[in-house]
């Protein structure tokens, strides 16, 4: 199972640049795309039927309604950098975004977990 | 009849020992824009296609042709080579290798893993490897050479040739072994393409955070037989220099320019990666590349120029030895790796026609040399927010430091704060592209400034090597991470400067389209106006681009492809934080498991016009 780290042992500060990530919107605007792919992301990891077919597109509704597709996809990226581990890497963990403002996506998360199963 | 098969028969039939031969022939398919030859399109590392069939009026159209999944997550960097109707693709680790037939929907015809029982060629676990190899498992590309082989530089440093044709084995030499550095075990890793001159193919080697002492090793194209081996620093023999007729800044360097820079034996580890793009002339017969870094990152236990880190080599490649070298960063003190590629372009600077060499360093400035003496002509920053140097003289070539930025000047275990830029550099590995309508250089960049502590670290075989806290933030000014630039390279002056919201990681490409390409973190492919940067098209690949855009024509259609692939898929990473049992959100295990669904890995894109 792969987790995120917040931290890192030779590179690990947290630096808060929130204003450029400041603008969330409600803008519901995620393509068809994206929402398949959580969609089909998510029934791997449970089960390929009816039901989390339903709770699955559940989920990604209520993320979309909760950030814009940008923020989405920036969180995406920084969600993937903090898969590498590397120098370049870790260092782009301090990068841009904060723990607080990830933690937040996070959040938008655990809504939709909470609202869909 | 294929130009592959073609070539097979023709090289077979010219026979070997014609060696200038297969160099031309290598430059003529160079010079087919139906064809992707190698990592950088040309020797000159323009990567710029002459084709204009998708240009500046009908890219807003592009759609994606076709999509093709690698099966392997992490890193995608470098990209695909088209050599007739084939297609090579490669992986990041293990390094699988697939040939395509574009004439067969891209069925595919051969694929090649070289991690065979969990082990490398050279004997090293893919486990092994993994755990010293910096960035994301990445492997900057396969190469081609006409007498019919694809060649792959593996993370082991095992140097592969393989059949074009059939994807067979044709010999394995493994670069560095394990076992046979100072500290008994291996730590250099193998990212940097395989760079194919004359009947002979080059590597450098990665592994600075290490502590190893890194060369340049040319082999025989037929037989893998070791030809040369020049390291970045040591004594004089070691590194094929002539104190006398090896030049820097004009004059010859003379004896022990390395040795005379480091305390003690500290060169023994002292770093000098090679693993960038790399530029060969060959009316010149001039082979380019870059050094990285010295090691360790802590300064202080360093003291002297730390000669030839941080250094443009021109390097005859032949014999291997050095015609001139010139350091852009003595005594690095923020690990400003020089690895960065090297293109090669004919131009007027100051008014003169010169056969230049244009380097957009990690350090910020962007140099322009003349590329057969090594003379310096032009090193201006190219982003506004370097500020570690006011600038570099032009008469010593060396880089004026501000004391205020300076690791080793504020001394060990004190955080020296806001100095422009990161180690990540002004830029990082990915290539520039050479606009040849505008005469422009597309260049990705970081814009990303950072606090570093340096500390001291006692070496520990297979462990990193850094010695530097450091932490990373926007330039001063902005929130953004990136700019996508076109830089003058006679003036020294940006042109045109487009800011993305992360550092653009992805290699640039021009066309005669009047358009250039490039990827983001994000995901988009893009395309600009090469003259004024205007953006045309954008669409979101599956994962973060790093890797580098090339374009072939098949069947009267043009192509542009692009790998993505970055670390872990983020659907995953994104959802990470709620399969911690102790979050207690009741994540009903909704995202676990995902890590094994390979088939959301790497992904080539292709694009063409409906």
């Amino acid at each position: 199972m792969i987790k995120i780290k917040f931290t890192s042992i030779l590179i690990c500060a947290v630096i808060f640049t929130t204003s450029f990530f400041a603008n969330t919107s409600k803008s519901n605007d995620f393509p068809t795309l994206a929402r398949s792919e959580f969609v089909f992301a998510c029934m791997s990891s449970n089960a390929t039927n009816r039901d989390f077919m339903a709770k699955c597109s559940c989920a990604i509704d209520e993320i979309a309604k909760r950030i814009s597709y940008e923020e989405y996809a920036q969180a995406e990226a920084i969600a993937r950098l903090w898969e590498g581990a590397s120098p370049r890497e870790e260092a782009f963990k301090s990068v841009g975004l904060s723990k607080e403002r990830m933690m937040k996506l996070f959040r938008a998360q655990a809504a939709s977990e909470l609202e869909c199963f | 009849m294929s130009i592959l098969k073609k070539s097979i028969i023709a090289s077979a039939a010219l026979a070997l020992p014609f060696a200038v031969s297969a160099n031309s022939k290598l430059e003529k398919m160079m010079k087919d824009p139906s064809q992707w030859v190698q990592q950088s399109g040309d020797y000159a590392g323009h990567r710029y296609s002459t084709l204009d069939q998708i240009n500046k009026s009908n890219v807003g159209s592009l759609k994606v042709a076709w999509t093709f999944s690698t099966g392997v997550l992490r890193g995608h960097e470098g990209g695909p080579l088209v050599i007739g109707d084939v297609m090579y693709v490669h992986t990041a680790i293990p390094n699988i290798v697939y040939a395509l037939d574009l004439n067969d929907n891209q069925r595919i015809m051969w694929k090649y893993n070289p991690v065979k029982g969990g082990k490398y060629p050279g004997g090293e676990t893919m486990d092994r490897v993994i755990s010293v190899m910096c960035c994301d498992n990445v492997n900057r590309g396969v190469n081609y050479h006409p007498n019919g082989t694809i060649v792959l530089h593996a993370a082991d440093t095992s140097v592969i040739a393989l059949d074009a044709k059939t994807g067979k084995e044709k010999w394995i030499t493994t670069n560095l072994h394990a076992g046979t550095g100072k500290y008994g075990v291996s730590a250099s890793t193998g990212s940097g393409q395989p760079f194919i001159i004359k009947d002979m193919v080059g590597v450098g080697c990665s592994g600075a955070e290490f502590g190893v002492r890194c060369n340049w090793t040319q082999y025989d194209i037929n037989s893998g037989k070791r030809l040369w081996r020049a390291y970045s620093m040591g004594p004089d023999k070691d590194m094929l220099v002539d104190p006398n007729k090896t030049t820097s800044m004009l004059k010859p360097i003379g004896k022990d320019s390395s040795l005379k820079t480091w305390p003690g034996d500290a060169w023994k580890i002292g770093g000098g990666s090679i693993w960038g793009f790399y530029g060969y002339d060959s009316k010149l017969n001039t082979l380019y590349y870059g050094t990285g870094n010295p090691s360790t990152w802590n300064p202080v236990v360093r003291p002297g120029d730390n000669k030839w880190s941080m250094t443009i080599n021109a390097r005859n490649p032949d014999n291997g030895m050095a015609k001139w070298l010139y350091q852009m960063t003595p005594y690095d003190e923020w690990d400003y790796d020089g690895v960065n590629e090297m293109i090669l372009v004919d131009m007027k600077v100051k008014g003169k026609n010169r056969q230049t060499l244009v380097h957009f360093d990690r350090n910020g400035f962007a140099y322009t040399m003349d590329r057969a003496s090594g003379e310096l002509l032009v090193a201006e920053k190219y982003d506004p927010a370097v500020n570690w140097a006011t600038h570099v003289d032009m008469k010593t070539g060396r880089p004026q430091v501000v004391d205020r930025y300076s690791t080793a000047h504020q001394g060990e275990d004190v955080n020296t704060t806001n100095i422009c830029p990161a180690a990540l550099g002004s830029k990082d590995q990915q290539p520039a592209a050479y606009d040849r309508m505008s005469g422009l250089f597309m260049v990705p960049t970081n814009h990303v400034c950072m606090d570093y502590e340096p500390f001291k670290v006692d070496y520990v075989a297979g462990n990193a090597y850094v010695g530097a806290t450091l932490s990373m933030y926007p330039a001063p000014g902005g929130t953004h991470l990136g700019n996508f630039i076109a830089w003058d390279a006679d003036k020294g002056k940006i042109v045109w400067s487009n800011p993305e919201p992360f550092s653009v990681w992805s290699g640039a490409m021009a066309t005669a389209g009047g358009i250039t390409f490039y990827g983001t973190l994000e995901g988009y492919a893009k395309a600009v106006e090469s003259k004024t940067g205007k953006e045309l098209f954008s669409f979101k690949t599956p994962s973060g681009i790093i890797g580098n855009f090339m374009s072939y024509k098949h069947k009267g259609k043009q192509y542009v492809g692009i790998l993505s692939g970055v670390g872990g898929w983020a659907g995953i990473g994104l959802a990470a934080g709620l399969t911690d049992p102790t979050a207690g959100l009741g994540a009903v295990g909704a995202y676990s498991a995902l890590s094994n669904h390979t088939a959301l890995g790497g992904v080539l894109t292709v694009f063409a016009l409906p």
